[in-house]
């Protein structure tokens, strides 16, 4: 070995030209960030939009910065300041070769650190939307939502690789078929596919890795902040359900009754979570009060109850879902995603 | 002799310097935050380094990009190499080994302190 610096002006020359010779290009977005994934992916946006590419989301001037100061608004963490760690981070990757390129296999990773319970957060957070749009097909096909935002701007790498006029069919029922985050053992990885398909076939994997070591945080302020109904004459269930919805951010009224979940109904919750067997009015009463003195409202209800056997009678009142006790966190998330 | 860390992200360097430390490492290191900014830290310390820790996705010039390099030109070729990537799909583990048969290691993001320990041991000198 010679002790002779090398020539750096050749030593790039030969990294580029046989980077070219076996075809390699790779690109990347990344972000970090200490501490939450809102944060995370924030940066991991931030980076998209201010640092690698030219192309901004919007004609308004304004609308980038606007939008993530609003996102961060929304997700700002309150442990921020207190924490100090070097284990979290994320990164959004785009990465693909030549070969990659021609089988139209490529690879959008989107890796997210989570703490246990918060994949429902993140789930949220993906069907954010980050912009209002007046065009209904638009807001249909999730077009304002921010993973539809990470797929225009895979659409848009792609373009820069001449790949132009990508087909990518509109994102819908991820959240379904997602694991909603419960019950998944800390520091395993979960993995899922959102149903992006790039003319056709390919996928945009979103892997998810909860890590026991994450320090506690909350977001002081919830993405969504809705208002559930709970009617249910069982103490131990409401004291088990109440901190289970608040966690997931939602608030909670509570009525012990149907006709006390009547006088609630002037609280004008976003939804009910509604139980059969009660004292004073049970639930199918008060499923038909409802109807009468709603009209055109309808706030939706979903029946969890231990009484199997009655979901059609409550569905024709206009029930949306019926669930069995014991309740399942998993299920009944799916089912007030559904609904709300 | 000294280990040489490419990653464009400030915290994972930190976090893998600190896990190096942490197990008692001696080995100088180095820092580079992209491939380009490597090839200027290779050109003078090559021959002081025994090891390379290589981000894929960096700006610039990529991990893959710099790696393709580096196996053609006789002064490196010889230093190993281990791939430290968020990337760990099978293709991108094949296209790695493509680009550089000899590669010492390939391991992925996040990784356990004893993996990243295991992994570069023998090459410690």
């Amino acid at each position: 070995m010679a002790d002779k610096p090398l020539d750096l002006r050749k030593l790039k020359e030969i990294v580029q030209k046989e980077s070219a010779r076996m075809n390699l290009r790779s690109f990347s977005i990344e972000g970090e960030s200490s501490f939450t994934l809102a944060l995370a992916l924030c940066a991991a946006i931030k980076k998209i939009f201010f640092e690698k590419s030219e192309t901004t989301f919007s004609s308004e001037p304004g609308l980038e910065k606007k939008f993530i100061t609003e996102f961060e608004r929304k997700m700002r963490v309150d442990a921020m300041e207190k924490f100090n760690s070097t284990t979290v981070f994320s990164s959004v990757e785009f990465a693909s070769n030549e070969e990659d390129l021609q089988r139209r296999e490529y690879m959008l990773t989107l890796v997210v650190y989570l703490e246990q319970g918060y994949l429902p957060d993140f789930l949220r957070l993906l069907q954010y939307p980050y912009i209002d749009s007046d065009d209904e097909a638009e807001v249909k096909d999730g077009c304002g939502t921010l993973v539809n935002l990470i797929a225009g701007q895979f659409k848009r790498e792609m373009a820069h690789l001449g790949y132009r006029d990508l087909m990518m069919s509109p994102f819908e029922s991820y959240i379904n078929t997602a694991p909603n985050g419960v019950g998944i053992p800390r520091g395993l990885t979960e993995k899922f596919e959102l149903s992006f398909d790039v003319e056709g076939s390919k996928r945009l994997v979103v892997e998810l890795v909860t890590l026991d070591m994450l320090p506690k945080w909350k977001t002081t302020e919830k993405m969504v902040s809705k208002r559930i109904l709970i009617i249910d004459d069982d103490p131990t269930f409401i004291k088990i359900i109440v901190p289970f919805l608040q966690s997931q951010g939602f608030e909670v009224i509570v009525a012990l009754d149907g006709a006390e979940g009547i006088r609630k109904l002037s609280e004008n919750p976003h939804l009910i979570i509604l139980d059969i067997q009660m004292p004073v009015m049970d639930g199918y009463q008060f499923i038909l009060e409802k109807k009468k003195m709603e009209g055109e409202k309808n706030v939706p209800v979903i029946v969890l109850t231990a009484k199997d056997g009655m979901a059609e009678m409550f569905k024709v009142e206009g029930a949306r879902e019926y669930l069995l006790k014991p309740f399942q966190p998993a299920a009944l998330l799916n089912s007030i995603q559904r609904c709300i | 002799m000294k280990i040489l860390v490419v990653d464009d992200s400030m915290l994972d360097r930190k976090l893998l310097i600190r896990i190096l430390m942490k197990s008692g490492i001696t080995q100088e290191i180095l820092q580079a935050e992209d491939g380009e900014q490597a090839m200027e830290v290779l050109a003078t310390n090559y021959m002081d380094i025994c090891l390379i820790l290589l981000d894929w996705q960096m700006p610039k010039v990529s991990g893959i990009e710099l790696m393709a390099g580096i196996v053609k030109i006789p002064q490196l070729a010889n230093i190993p190499i281990i791939m430290v990537t968020a990337s760990g799909s099978d293709e991108n583990k094949r296209a790695a080994r493509q680009v550089n048969p000899n590669l010492a290691g390939y391991l992925v993001k996040p990784y356990k302190p004893d993996e990243l320990i295991a992994a570069i041991k023998d090459y410690l000198r």
